[in-house]
């Protein structure tokens, strides 16, 4: 990758030697542009001389309205309460993993860490630079987790979360079974999704993910200890035999599992730091806060 | 700009590579910031199936929360159409020809409802999935297309209505009344058209809906007033002379007209009215999909 800077063009991870890229970052940066619809209501609201209420436009919506509510003033919210209008938060990263490396994103919050691995995936389109990523990506997102349907059953709730990430939703349902052992879940194919608690649709997807034989896993979805944990990491451990990229999201590396081999540590959308994982530095860094 | 890959690419390149499962089909991904003027069809082979997920949405609305549950599905167009058979052919007596006024107006509702109703579903597709939209840059394209699902459902209930009817006349008058031979292509070309017609409005408001609620509730009575003026109800012929200009520049007039001749055998819309349909049609089809495209970008931008 000519033209990178030193730093960012080394090359980590275990027995890198013989191992080529499967995944790199060219200035990289996502900026939030001004909210667009948010002026087109704020027009017609003074083309009415009111100030428009969502609220009182519900009030007076019929029955088949019932549950409609209208996404400009909740996306000024989010944005908003993202920090992210006006500044980019993600500002030209560059990086190189190869395969077979796992590897830690962490940071404090709005860093740009969830943002990159939502651009790896696919999920969010950077505003400059390129992403090179080799082979199958498959995003265990806690966006996506939330984005299960709710009304649905796991059989065909799967495939579209599939196919909104990208991914063909005929390899989820031809591995619903395998997901089904996996989970422990043998009824999963007909099990409602509003069934599994808040804190087992992340681990549905995960486990969904995991089995589609991913190149490149994205992750920002903190596995605990107990069997699934235990499952999970032994399932990357074979996958990283193949290969696989494994790319999870954190506060900090120490808690991260399974751990990773090289460190990266966002501030503010920029690379502050880009280190092979060592328990004591991480441990230091910690404690310095 | 580059083309697309099979899998994880709303943007990029692809090109064959070989990968740690040693799979040929796998590909090399590049994601770069969008520049089409088109909007997103998301990753090959997954188009299909958001859109049908979104149709089956719709569908399930009509009967949601309803103690009768599936069966408001054929008995909403049962009984829309014999309310309006029962006063516009009973008690106003509306001409319609050599025919029952039942059949007459069945056939045209098959096309009217059959846009009517995708019509309805693209315009509202966005604010509909708002919720799957939220967070997540799905493509924008799947829910208005998906939005031909419920479309399809009416027309082919009001299809099955009328061959009921039709069988019904057969028995007591000896006459089937619809001829489904050649002529029938003018029907499916008049369905054609109806179907575009139904996507484009969809491009063209469903950003606005999306996002301004008083756009949805002046488009409900713009519709009703379209249905009104639209040769559903009435024949071209029926419509006094100083009026007929306006079942002429009507848009939807030709289709109509298309499909009631390919099965009925009543005249084909004349040359003027064909000319304004495709027209108008040609003119609205590259605004509405420039103007979606560049709403979806925009809004995917703030994700």
């Amino acid at each position: 990758m000519s033209g990178f800077p030193a730093r960012e063009q080394a090359v980590f991870g275990v027995d890198s030697a013989d191992r080529d890229s499967g995944l790199s970052l060219e200035h990289v940066v996502k900026e939030y542009p001004p909210l667009g619809p948010m002026r087109a209501r704020r027009f017609f609201s003074r083309l009415g001389g009111l100030q428009f209420d969502p609220a009182l436009a519900d009030r007076l919506a019929d029955d088949e309205d019932e549950d409609d509510d209208f996404v400009g003033e909740e996306e000024e919210q989010e944005a908003v309460d993202r920090g992210g209008i006006g500044r980019k938060v993600v500002d030209h990263v560059s990086f190189e993993v190869q395969r077979g490396s796992r590897l830690a994103l962490v940071g404090p919050p709005s860093a740009g860490k969830t943002v990159l691995l939502k651009m790896i995936s696919g999920i969010v389109a950077p505003s400059e630079g390129r992403i090179v990523a080799r082979g199958r990506v498959a995003p265990a997102l806690n966006i996506l987790a939330a984005a299960i349907p709710k009304d649905q059953k796991l059989g065909t709730a799967l495939p579209y979360i599939a196919a909104v990430a990208g991914l063909p939703p005929g390899l989820v349902r031809s591995r619903l079974d395998e997901i089904s052992d996996f989970m422990e879940l043998p009824q999963l194919r007909t099990l409602p999704t509003l069934a599994l608690d808040k804190r087992r649709r992340p681990e549905v997807l995960l486990a969904t993910m995991l089995c589609l034989d991913p190149d490149i896993i994205v992750t920002d979805i903190p596995l605990a200890l107990g069997s699934f944990a235990e499952r999970c990491v032994q399932r990357l451990n074979e996958l990283q035999t193949r290969g696989t990229i494994l790319i999870a999201e954190a506060r900090g590396a120490r808690g991260l599992v399974p751990l990773p081999d090289r460190v990266l540590e966002l501030d503010r959308g920029r690379i502050i730091s880009d280190r092979l994982y060592d328990p004591a530095t991480e441990k230091q860094r910690q404690a310095a806060g | 700009m580059n083309t697309s890959s099979s899998e994880n690419a709303p943007i990029g390149v692809s090109r064959p590579t070989s990968t740690p499962h040693g799979n040929a089909s796998r590909r090399n991904v590049v994601r770069e910031p969008p520049r089409r003027l088109t909007p997103r069809l998301g990753p090959t082979g997954t188009h299909f199936h958001l859109a049908a997920h979104f149709g089956a949405n719709y569908v399930k609305k009509y009967y949601h929360h309803t103690y009768l549950g599936l069966l408001w599905i054929p008995l909403l167009p049962v009984l829309d159409i014999l309310m309006r058979a029962l006063l516009f052919g009973g008690f106003l007596g509306v001409p319609s020809g050599d025919r029952p006024y039942l059949v007459f107006l069945l056939v045209g509702s098959i096309g009217w409802y059959f846009y009517d109703r995708t019509t309805l579903w693209s315009y509202r597709s966005l604010q509909f999935n708002r919720r799957d939209y939220r967070s997540v840059p799905v493509p924008w394209l799947p829910a208005v297309t998906g939005a031909v699902v419920p479309g399809a459902l009416q027309g082919i209930l009001y299809a099955l209505i009328a061959l009921v009817v039709c069988g019904y006349y057969r028995i007591t008058e000896g006459s089937f009344y619809v001829s489904i031979g050649s002529g029938s292509t003018y029907a499916i070309l008049g369905l054609l058209l109806l179907l575009l017609y139904a996507w484009t409005l969809g491009l063209l408001f469903a950003p606005l809906v999306r996002i301004i609620r008083d756009v949805r509730l002046v488009l409900r009575y713009v519709f009703a007033f379209w249905y009104m003026l639209t040769p559903i109800l009435y024949s071209v012929q029926t419509i006094p002379a100083r009026y007929q200009a306006i079942a002429v520049y009507n848009p939807l007039t030709a289709p109509v007209e298309f499909i009631r001749g390919g099965l009925l055998g009543t005249p084909l819309p004349t040359e003027r009215s064909v000319v304004t349909s495709v027209v108008v049609l040609a003119a609205l089809m590259p605004i509405a999909f420039l103007l979606f495209a560049r709403a979806e970008r925009a809004a995917h931008a703030r994700l």
